[in-house]
This record gives C-alpha cells, structure tokens and sequence, in this order.
C-alpha cells in the first residue's frame, strides 16, 4: 500500500479541473502538466504547481511520454493521473510511469493491453462468457467471405487499435466488401500504424450501453449502466444514468457480464464495459472496454453518490475496494449534456476563441464541470468540449424538466456553442419517451435541418 | 475559491432571504449569483494566477510560425477562415496540394486549417498561380493571417 500525496495531472480542459478539486478535496498535492496554450487554464490557476512541458500541438506535450514522465520526475510526484483521450490508456507511459516508481492512476500494462488491441479485447470478452457480435478476424482479405456466411450483411469493418469511434466502415453491399477492406486496412496503417482489421455484424439498431465498473485487482463490482445513444459521428453527445427502458432481466445481465469481465482480466482500478444492445433482439453484445475514467463519469456519479476520481485515487494505493456490491445503491436517474465551442447551424463548426462571459445554472441537482470562465481561451488545437451541464432528479421525467431549466440558465458569450440544439433535444418527445437507439439523433439532426 | 458544494450552500441561504443577486468578491476570486426566472445562474472568476515552475530540465522553446509582413505580401492572399494548424497535404507523406509556381482555378483546395480536430479545407479564391507559401507544414495560423499568396490571371 502506497500512500498518494503529490500528483501530476496530465491532462488539460475540464478533466483537469475535475481531477484537482478531488485531490484539493483529499489534501493531496496537486501538480499540472500543460502544454504553452493551457499555461492560463482554470487548471492551472487551480493547481499548487504548473510545468509546461512543450508547445501547443499535442504530439509535443500531451501526447509527448518522455516529456510527461519527465514533468513527474521533476516534480517528484507519487502518481499520476492520465485523465482521458491523450495519453490515458497508452501502454509505454503506464510502463514509464512503473520503472520510475511512480504510480499510474489506472490499470496495470498488461490490463491495458487486454482491452486497448480490439482483437484481444473481444477474445477475453468470449473467453469471460460475454456474448459478442458475430464475427471474427480477417488474417488475410481472402477470408472475409467465410466469415460473411456467419455474419451476414450489412457488415461492420473496424480496425484492431482502433477505438472510441475511429477506423470503422460500415459494407452494405457484397461487391463492395473487398475494396472496403483493403480501404480500411491502408487508413487503418495511417492512422493507428496497424493494418488489421476485423469484421462484425453491423447491428442496424442498437443502443449504446455501458457499465460502470471499480476493481481492485482481487474484486470488482459494477456501479449501473449509462446510455451514450446520443451521438453524433461516434462522438456522444448526451448521456444518462441509469439507462432507460431496459427489462430487469436484461439490466441485471449486462451488469453481471461486465464484473464478471473485469474479473476474469483481474482488473485493478476505474473501467467501463461498453455494451451495444440489440433492440429487436433483445440482446446485448460486447463492443469494446474503455481502460479509464470517462467524460460521462458524472452520470454516475450522482446515482450512486460516489467520487470516482477518488475511488480511483483509493485502489491506486493498492487497498481493497470500500464498497461491497450489495453496499452500492443507485437512486434517482441523471442526464448529461456535453456543451461544445460549434456552430451547430453551421455543420458543426468549431468555434475556437477567447471567452467573454460564463455564466452556468446553479442549484439543488445540477452540476456543472467545466475549465472556462470569463477571460479562458478556447484553443483550436484539442476537442471542443467547453462544459457538461449535469442534472440530478428523482426520475427521468424530472430530470429532463431540470435540465431545461438548467440550460436555459447558461450563457456563454464570445464563441459559438451547442447549448441551444442540446435545450432542443431535451424539449423533444421522442428523446422524453427513452431508450432512442444511435441511429435517433442522426435522423433528428436530419430533420432539424430540413426545417 | 469555492467548492461546487459550498457554491449551493451559499446559493441556499440567499435564495431564502428572498434576495435576486449575491455578488462576493476577493483579490483571489470572484463569483457573482443570478436569479433567472425558475433558477439562479452563476459566474465564477478565479483571479489568482497559475504557479508555473521554472523547471529548467525540460528545456523548452516555443514553436514560432513564420511571420510574415503582411504589407509585403503581393498579390492575392488565402487567408485562414480560423485559427488552426496549417497542413500543405491532405495527409501526412501525401504530396501537397500545391508547390510555388502551380496554377490554381478559384476552387483548388490549397491548403488545410486543421481546428479542434477538423479538417478545413481551404481554396485558392482566386484563378492565378501560386507565388508563395507563407507557412511552414504544421505550423499554427491565426484566423485572417495569410497563409498562401496567388498572383492572380490578368483577365
């Protein structure tokens, strides 16, 4: 056991803001990793310490591990927390981190190994007893035909290190299927530096599900499902806790599945099962493990009235899980809303630049996280989320009226952002009768535009 | 600095007074406490500054664009429509979309803006040919700042 007293946050944007109000909460030193363009970010005016360690462009500074581990040298820091996105679930730095005796906020190498490369995901995935999409992998593009005879079309092409939306293509048609392929395999060397590919049925209405989980390394237990259907392009939009709609029996699977998952892999530390449920077949599939704490934590959060950066930050030292899966209780239900610097009118252009004016709602189940405030720069070389606005009631009826409330008490001037499509999701029927699968807000967008 | 917490606790005991508005303000922060119809809204300012190290083992220089004399920029200029990161090519190792010297049509794209992740392409605006590259590859632009001057085709 290893007691934690001094961090480095590598990260930025509102993650870093999240993660030091625990540490400020706990008592524990907080140390900031920021690239030139962050050096005036709420973290940082939040931070005991701030290092800058490189320019602006990612590959320089977050995405940079001889520059991040050198920070935490410097700063000799217990831990370190690698937030999301960046360089959260990167093997070379989790193993960095190890030879220089500095403790990773999150799982071991070899964990992140098992779910990080999709191939081997979905194999431990089969191997723990979760059902999952029919399919297979592609040794070599000859193959895919029998593959096909089991999986049917339209059929689903992703890339092996692929993951949170990137390297898929959907095939609709059999002619299409080997130039797909050999399409997939080329973008997927650009872009992950690994050709393989796997085929998977592409499930053409389904809901996206996860489940929350917390190990130790010996126990796991899951703390409820969140539902991230809302997207756009992969990238979710609203999220909610728990998910909607769903059969007990079904409910109660899907958690069984995902503590079964984390302990077949012995995991240690925050995680989430991610889940594509089949709507006509009243099924559910494994789709990939998200090795790290996630944007839409928050949701959970509030239903299950736990910190999760702090539960973190508690098997990181190497104790035991506090909570036994009979102690975890999930009351009420909670909704997300990610605003993000965009002109959504204008085909969701970013909208970059310096905030003038922040004002967020405040009151009894609403909670905002956020990095900016009246004088932030919004810079144009990381993601565009500015805030997630968070409501918590005690059913999802009164939370969705909250969160109308809620949104129409924030004001951000000086860019452009989402607030006003997101006030209209909320006001819509369909979304207010729940358990919309992925492909609702497309259409919706769709129809929006038309009007 | 206030906690969320605390930012309700307080919002609680002034909304039972029956006030509209609480202001507080210190050298170190600042938030200010709105009631809006139903619900209250809040702004909060953190003064302080960061507490940067000069750690001096990781040795850093800023990157700097290449600047250019915008007075001195002849012909026509492709300006970024938003700050972004200059890319001469669709893709990393592609050929790039134009070289000095290459003819443009009013529609080639020229360039990329790359912004929060997105790609921007950017055309040449005029039909002419390309006299000078301002930019270095991957280097960030701000919005308006010329990034490609074209001599335009006397008509």
């Amino acid at each position: 056991m290893r007691r934690i007293d001094r961090v480095l946050i590598a990260n930025r944007g509102e993650i870093a803001v999240r993660i030091i109000r625990t540490c400020q909460r706990l008592g524990i030193e907080t140390v900031l990793a920021a690239s030139e363009a962050d050096l005036n970010s709420l973290a940082a005016r939040m931070a005991d310490q701030t290092l800058c360690i490189g320019p602006a462009k990612s590959a320089d500074s977050y995405l940079n591990v001889d520059r991040v581990i050198a920070a935490a040298k410097e700063a000799r820091v217990d831990a370190l927390h690698p937030g999301y996105g960046f360089l959260s679930e990167n093997q070379k730095l989790a193993s960095a981190c190890e030879q220089q005796g500095i403790v990773f906020i999150g799982p071991t190498v070899e964990q992140l190994d098992a779910v990080g490369d999709k191939l081997k995901a979905r194999h431990n995935a089969i191997a723990a007893g979760m059902p999952v999409v029919p399919g297979g992998e592609l040794n070599q593009p000859q193959d895919a035909e029998a593959l096909i005879a089991d999986i049917g079309y339209p059929v689903l092409i992703k890339a092996v290190s692929g993951g949170g939306g990137r390297g898929m293509k959907v095939v609709f048609e059999p002619d299409q299927l080997q130039s797909m392929i050999e399409l997939a395999m080329s973008e997927a060397q650009a872009a992950f530096g690994d050709p393989r590919v796997y085929l998977e049925r592409y499930v053409t209405r389904g809901r996206h599900v996860e489940v929350q989980v917390l190990a130790d390394g010996d126990d796991a237990i899951h703390l409820g499902t969140r539902d991230c259907s809302i997207q756009r392009r992969y990238q979710k939009l609203v999220e909610e806790a728990p998910a909607p709609n769903l059969s007990d029996t079904l409910r109660e699977n899907m958690h069984q599945a995902a503590v079964n998952f984390a302990k077949h892999l012995n995991y240690r530390g925050l995680g989430t099962v991610e889940l594509l449920v089949d709507c006509e077949r009243e099924t559910f599939y494994f789709l990939e493990m998200n090795a790290r704490i996630q944007v839409e934590h928050p949701v959970t959060e509030e239903v299950c009235g736990l910190d999760l950066v702090e539960e973190q930050i508690w098997v990181a030292e190497g104790r035991p899980l506090r909570l036994k899966q009979e102690e975890v209780m999930l009351s009420g239900h909670a909704i997300e809303c990610r605003i993000n610097a965009e002109s959504w009118q204008q085909d969701f252009r970013p909208s970059p630049g310096t905030i003038e004016r922040a004002a967020f709602p405040v009151g009894e189940g609403i909670r905002v996280d956020t990095h900016v405030q009246a004088g932030s720069s919004v810079p144009p070389f990381y993601d565009s989320l500015v805030a997630k606005v968070i409501v918590h009631s005690d059913s999802r009826q009164r939370a969705l009226s909250l969160m109308q409330q809620a949104l129409s008490s924030c004001s951000i001037d000086g860019i452009d952002t989402n607030t006003a499509l997101h006030a209209g999701l909320m006001a819509d029927q369909t979304f207010a009768q729940g358990g919309v699968d992925t492909a609702y807000f497309p259409q919706y967008l769709q129809a929006l535009s038309e009007k | 600095m206030f906690s969320n917490e605390e930012v309700r606790e307080i919002l609680k005991v002034v909304d039972a007074q029956g006030y509209q508005q609480f202001h507080y303000d210190t050298e170190d922060f600042a938030l200010i406490l709105q009631k809006q119809g139903e619900g209250w809204s809040s702004e909060s300012l953190i003064k302080r500054e960061a507490r940067l190290s000069n750690a001096s083992v990781l040795n850093l220089t800023a990157t700097q664009a290449k600047q250019v004399d915008d007075s001195a920029a002849s012909g026509n200029g492709v300006k970024a429509p938003l700050p972004g990161t200059f890319y001469r090519a669709p893709k990393p190792g592609a050929p790039a979309f134009v070289e000095v010297g290459d003819t443009v049509e009013t529609d080639t794209v020229v360039c990329i803006i790359e912004s929060m992740k997105l790609m921007n392409s950017v055309t040449a605006g005029v039909k002419g040919k390309v006299s000078d590259i301002h930019y270095e590859d991957g280097t960030f632009a701000e919005k308006g700042s010329i990034l490609i001057s074209i001599e335009a085709e006397s008509p």
